[in-house]
């Protein structure tokens, strides 16, 4: 195991009692506890983490956090294994398990580098100019492009981890807790504002935890930031979410969050919430993201152990550990001379400052080169040396107007380069919540400009560089908002603060390249997606001059990283190689997320046994603990049939049908749509909706009736019941219940409001038993004693109320099986008790519970047809052969005028009619096509398709229902189902197969 | 032979007994077999008015996504002409009765839904974290108090939200045939914290 060689003795929030051991490829080492992944392998030396994308070639940690570009991992493994993991964002637990990505066979030795040498002739477009020809082969070449280009690997199996979702809601959302975030924290919350406070981070403070050369009111940056998380923490109205990234910015300050919810722990065994995202609907957002350092663009500026000057000093600071012990330092600007002199302070042998100005003058100048630090004035880093880390620099004088290189070489030998090239606001929420950006000259960088929802950048996403500026406008913002969300209180005094006071940046770019050199060195723009400044010539030299297109033909600020190192240094170039101002060149788009999402924190719990609403009916239990099968019918699990042991399907599915015909079978038919209808104008309302007459019904009776949606065609069925005068009882196909409710809600509040009718969904009110069979009134019965059940009392489609088995029941007399049949209805929760006595008493007449399955034999044995098998929105009640129902004399109801339209009485619609297939034992595949003539293979003219098709018992031969062109025209036709085995010969009959077939 | 008929409620099968810690941090129980109408009626209708305070409550109607309990009932607004009344199942006959009786004269509906829903009640201090992973409504109690009721999704279920007391305790008024589902999906939700089922 290795030891951790560059960790520092003091500095950093760590818990030096905790070591833990994690694995990296295959390799075990010690870090501690509140270490990332990233911390720990630097502390022990590890700067070859990865292969870049394209050429392959070896990469290192380039920043910290979500800035991180290069150093993206595998992280643990199983299915629980999840891919470009920025190592900086990755808390290290005992026994985590990590892997670099994107290479073979090792990381040392890649194949792919192959790629580095080729080059220059796999330049920007290589892919699209390449593999065009020929048209048909790209599948074959995406193929291996796909797996070459490949970053990590996503796991095969089921996603182990739990994932949830949170709504939240604020008065404001703060996105960013460095010092500009906490100020606007601390001074909203006095207000007592509902505050949600988040940070990428472990440890609130950003920038405080780094800044250890400056003090607010004469306390370390750390302090004061841990005291104003201590105030916050104890207020019931502030949420603090650290390891959180704010990735998402919609519409009415909608954001989401992507909470982690603890370290990376990847023991399944473990139901731990992993992650947790959170919808967070703002009345204010205050964006204090603060800004992302830039790298500088110069040749071979991409080996391991390049890196960011301001995340060396986050690590040093932060978690102890440095980079390097002979690091040099190059930069454009006095921040990077904090890092300098932080590591001196840290007794590092700082090699030497290398900077692109040629006067620098400040405070931070002078304390180096007190500190005996060397500094290179007007001098550049012009390329590096080094494979797997850098093993040197080397240094030129620039020219004055820095665009060549004078005087001679200087080799400096150096473990790690700390690199600065200004700095850039992290405004991708700005950008994505609809903000316009616009070019400061000073900084040359994007900043906030106009907003278009309630939203204020602040600090470094303001462009603030300085820690004062940033404070102040985090108390400012921090009251503002909390006043325009409706609370009310002052700002709290603005701290005093000493930091170094910092000149002016010199912006040359690119670092000029040495001329001399047989082979053009790479200059690394993106190094996530490879694209050096070459690439960038090329495209603008080829005429891709817009930064829409720069981005798509170079991939320029693609890949999980979305360019957050490479965007701005992209634009100025092309701002450049165009010669106009980088405002004229304009900037991309920023589209949500900010930061890699996993997909499992969208799916949240709506998985498993919750992925959809399971909808079961009273009598549920016992259909279970009876062996039932069940099927889904929308989202209610209904009986399917009740196999015996050792029965098929088909053989359960004929008793059931056979016992429904000679004794008695009952059905759970309490998913049907149920709606209550009264009023004094209820009738004209049914009248009106139903296609059939309805002005005449008496109470204590039932009729059937069809619905049509305006273009005709038959939207739903059922059979509604005059309970008495003004009152009326609807039943609705079980899939129709909500929307045929909705429907009728419409067309009574929007176009009937006259009418006077109250709709009610008892849909779940009641529990329905339908017995159906010779018998079934013999065993009513024996549990009615309160109603006269004779057929002449009580006659086909007449209602009764009475009592059953002791129970409050309202009893229908309809059919759909064309037995005689009883459907009783008892309020819900009686239905199980109801069920168990009529199947009790039942059991004399062999009583025999049927499934959904029996149920569409039945009622396909007497041709009555199910909306929505038989219709799909195309069919209208004459295609049924339903014209019977349609009201010749009423004056109107809904789709009347659509039944007249030219279309719908031409005599080649399809029509509904039954076959019988010529081979008494075929069953045809329901949705099967119908020809006239068989081919010997397709195309052929289609005359329609199979609806219904089923073996049924009673008539002892399959029966099926088709819509045919012109089918009432074809009776006694025959016509063919091609199969794939071999065609079906079937005749065109009507679809009363029961009265019609004889056994 | 025939017994008498027994009732049963639609979480009877999740609920056979008592189980979890009595320190619970979440406690879930039904409230089962409540009397429920919905009654439907014009407020701009005088008599509606005044024969529905008469013999309902004298605080009738609600205000919008309110409701309150008076005189032994309890009245939810659900629409400006559609109420939800609870009461003792015992008494929700003879109320609707009478007023039936009261409201002959002018267009109304009363219908007895007692057993088209049932109530789930969640208390304890983390009852609002756990309806925050499934409900989009802002429920902190400064916004959502005591006697505020909501109409909106929990999870996948279309449930009716109250706000009993100033304490965290929420009723969720939940259609039957979801009932199941609410209730896997709220053990599921407080799978963090220390939770007691009370039969």
């Amino acid at each position: 195991m290795s030891s951790q060689r560059f960790r520092l003795k003091e500095a950093g929030r760590l818990d030096r009692n905790a070591p833990l051991k994690f694995k990296f490829d295959g390799k075990i080492y010690e870090g501690f506890r509140g270490d990332t992944l990233a911390s720990a392998l630097l502390a022990n030396g590890v700067h070859l983490v990865g292969r870049s994308f394209k050429y392959h070639r070896p990469r290192g940690h380039l920043g910290i956090g979500a800035v991180e570009a290069n150093a993206l991992i595998q992280v643990g493994d199983g299915n629980s294994t999840e891919p470009n993991v920025r190592a900086s964002q990755v808390e290290i637990y005992d026994g985590l398990v990590a892997s670099s990505q994107n290479r073979w066979p090792s990381l040392l030795f890649d194949l792919g580098a192959v790629n580095d040498l080729l080059g220059g002739l796999i330049p920007a477009g290589f892919y699209y100019k390449t593999f065009m020809w020929p048209r048909k082969w790209w599948m074959k070449y995406e193929y291996f492009i796909r797996r070459a280009a490949g970053l990590g690997k996503a796991p095969t199996g089921r996603d182990p981890d739990r994932y949830e979702k949170m709504h939240a809601h604020c008065d404001i959302l703060i996105v960013g807790a460095g010092p500009a975030g906490l100020a606007a924290a601390l001074a909203a919350s006095k207000t007592g504002a509902r505050v949600i406070i988040a940070d990428d981070q472990q440890t609130f403070g950003g920038s405080l935890n780094m800044d250890t050369d400056c003090y607010i009111n004469d306390k370390t940056t750390v302090d004061w930031g841990k005291d104003v998380v201590t105030t916050l923490e104890g207020l019931p109205d502030v949420t603090m979410l650290p390891n959180t990234t704010v990735s998402g910015y919609y519409e009415q300050n909608y954001l989401t969050l992507l909470e982690t919810t603890k370290p990376h722990s990847f023991k399944s065994t473990i139901q731990q919430t992993r992650h947790r995202l959170w919808k967070v609907r703002a009345k204010q957002v205050i964006l204090a993201t603060g800004m992302i350092e830039r790298p500088l663009v110069f040749a071979n500026n991409d080996r391991p152990g390049i890196m960011l000057s301001s995340a060396i000093r986050e690590y040093i600071n932060k978690y102890g550990v440095t980079p390097g012990q002979n690091p040099l330092i190059f930069t454009n600007n006095d921040d990077a001379y904090r890092t300098a002199i932080t590591m001196r302070q840290h007794n590092i042998n700082v090699v030497a400052i290398v900077d692109i100005r040629e006067n620098p003058n400040s405070e931070l100048f002078r304390q180096a080169r007190e500190m005996k630090i060397p500094v290179h004035v007007g001098s550049a880093v012009v390329t590096t040396k080094g494979y797997s880390r850098i093993k040197s620099a080397t240094i030129m004088k620039l020219s004055s107007d820095g665009k060549t290189l004078t005087g001679g070489r200087r080799i400096l030998g150096c473990d790690c380069l700390a690199m600065s090239g200004g700095w850039n606001p992290a405004i991708h929420l700005f950008s994505q919540s609809g903000g316009k950006v616009k070019w400061n000259h000073e900084l040359a960088t994007f900043i906030p400009g106009g907003a278009t929802q309630n939203v204020l950048a602040i600090g470094g996403c303001n462009g603030a560089a300085d820690l004062a500026k940033s404070l102040k406008e985090g108390l400012k913002a921090g009251i503002s908002a909390a006043r325009l969300s409706g609370n009310k209180g002052h700002p709290p005094a603005t701290p005093s603060v000493q930091e170094p006071v910092q000149s002016a940046t010199r912006f040359v770019l690119p670092i000029p390249t040495q001329k001399n050199k047989f082979v053009s060195e790479k200059v690394f723009i993106d190094f996530q997606n490879d694209v050096t400044l070459s690439d960038i010539q090329l495209a603008s030299r080829e005429g891709y001059n817009s930064v829409e297109h720069l981005k798509r033909y170079t991939t320029v600020g693609m890949g999980t990283d979305q360019g957050k190192t490479s965007n701005v240094n992209a634009l100025m170039l092309l701002s450049q190689i165009l010669d106009c101002e980088p405002e004229q060149v304009g900037y991309t788009t920023f589209r949500p997320p900010y930061a890699p999402t996993t997909i499992g924190a969208y799916a949240g719990r709506n998985i498993g046994n919750l992925f959809s609403p399971v909808r079961t009916t009273a009598i549920n239990r016992w259909h279970e603990e009876a062996g039932a099968r069940f099927e889904h019918v929308g989202q209610w699990m209904r009986a399917w049939y009740y196999p015996k042991a050792n029965e098929t399907m088909r053989q359960a599915v004929d008793r059931e049908v056979t016992a429904a015909r000679t004794n008695i079978g009952i059905l759970d038919a309490s998913t049907l749509g149920k709606i209550d209808i009264q009023g004094p104008d209820a009738a004209e309302f049914l009248n009106r909706v139903y296609t059939n007459a309805w002005l005449k019904l008496l109470p204590g009776t039932s009729r059937y009736g069809l619905m049509l949606k305006e273009d005709g065609m038959v939207m739903d069925d059922g059979v509604t019941t005059c309970i008495k005068e003004n009152h009326y009882h609807m039943t609705t196909t079980t899939g129709g219940a909500a929307s045929v409710l909705e429907w009728l809600e419409e067309w009574l509040q929007t176009e009937w409001p006259n009418l006077k009718v109250y709709l009610t969904s008892v849909t779940e009110q009641w529990a329905v038993a339908a017995i159906c069979g010779p018998k079934s009134r013999e065993l009513l019965q024996e549990l009615c004693t309160d109603i006269d059940l004779s057929d002449k009392a009580f006659p086909f489609m007449g209602y009764r109320e009475g009592t059953v088995a002791g129970i409050k029941a309202r009893i229908f007399r309809i059919s759909f099986t064309g037995e005689l049949s009883f459907e009783i209805n008892v309020p819900r929760s009686y239905g199980l008790s109801l069920w168990q006595k009529l199947l009790d008493v039942g059991k004399k007449y062999e009583i025999c519970p049927y499934g959904t399955e029996a149920m569409h034999v039945l009622r396909a044995e007497k041709g009555f047809i199910i909306v929505g098998q038989e219709t799909d929105g195309t069919v209208t009640p004459v295609d049924l052969g339903m014209d019977w129902i349609i009201s010749k004399t009423k004056p109107d109801f809904i789709g009347k005028r659509a039944l007249s339209r030219k279309d719908i009485i031409k005599a080649d619609r399809k029509q509904l009619v039954g076959l019988l297939t010529d081979n008494a034992t075929d069953i045809l595949p329901e949705g099967s096509q119908i020809v006239e003539e068989v081919l010997p293979k397709p195309p052929m003219s289609m005359i329609g398709h199979v609806t219904s098709s089923y073996f049924s018992p009673n008539c002892g031969r399959p029966i099926a229902m088709a819509l045919i062109k012109s089918g009432r025209d074809r009776m006694g036709q025959t016509v063919y189902i091609p199969l794939k085995n071999k065609p079906i010969a079937a005749t065109i009959t009507s679809v009363n197969f029961l009265d019609s077939v004889s056994k | 032979m025939i017994g008498p008929a027994t009732k049963t409620s639609p979480l009877a099968t999740k609920l056979i007994s008592n189980k979890g810690p009595i320190d619970a941090e979440i406690t879930l129980k039904e409230n089962k077999h409540v009397g429920k109408m919905i009654l439907r009626g014009s407020l701009s209708e005088k008599k509606f008015v005044t024969s529905t305070k008469k013999h309902l409550s004298q605080q009738f109607p609600a205000s919008p996504n309110s409701f309150y309990d008076d005189n032994k009932v309890r009245v939810i607004w659900l629409g400006p002409d559609e109420w939800l009344i609870l009461s003792d199942a015992a008494e929700l006959d003879s109320l609707k009765d009478n007023l039936t009786r009261a409201l002959i004269k002018s267009h109304s509906a009363l219908v007895d839904v007692s057993d088209n829903s049932t109530i789930v009640e969640i208390k304890g201090r983390y009852s609002r974290e756990i309806l925050m992973k499934g409900c989009s409504l802002d429920i902190h109690p400064s916004v959502f108090q005591t006697g505020c009721s909501a109409q909106i999704d929990l999870g996948l279920a279309n449930i009716i939200l109250l706000k009993t007391a100033d304490e965290p305790i929420y009723q969720i008024i939940v259609r039957a045939s979801f009932a199941s589902y609410l209730w896997d999906w709220l053990v599921d939700a407080a799978h963090e914290f220390k939770v007691r089922i009370e039969k």
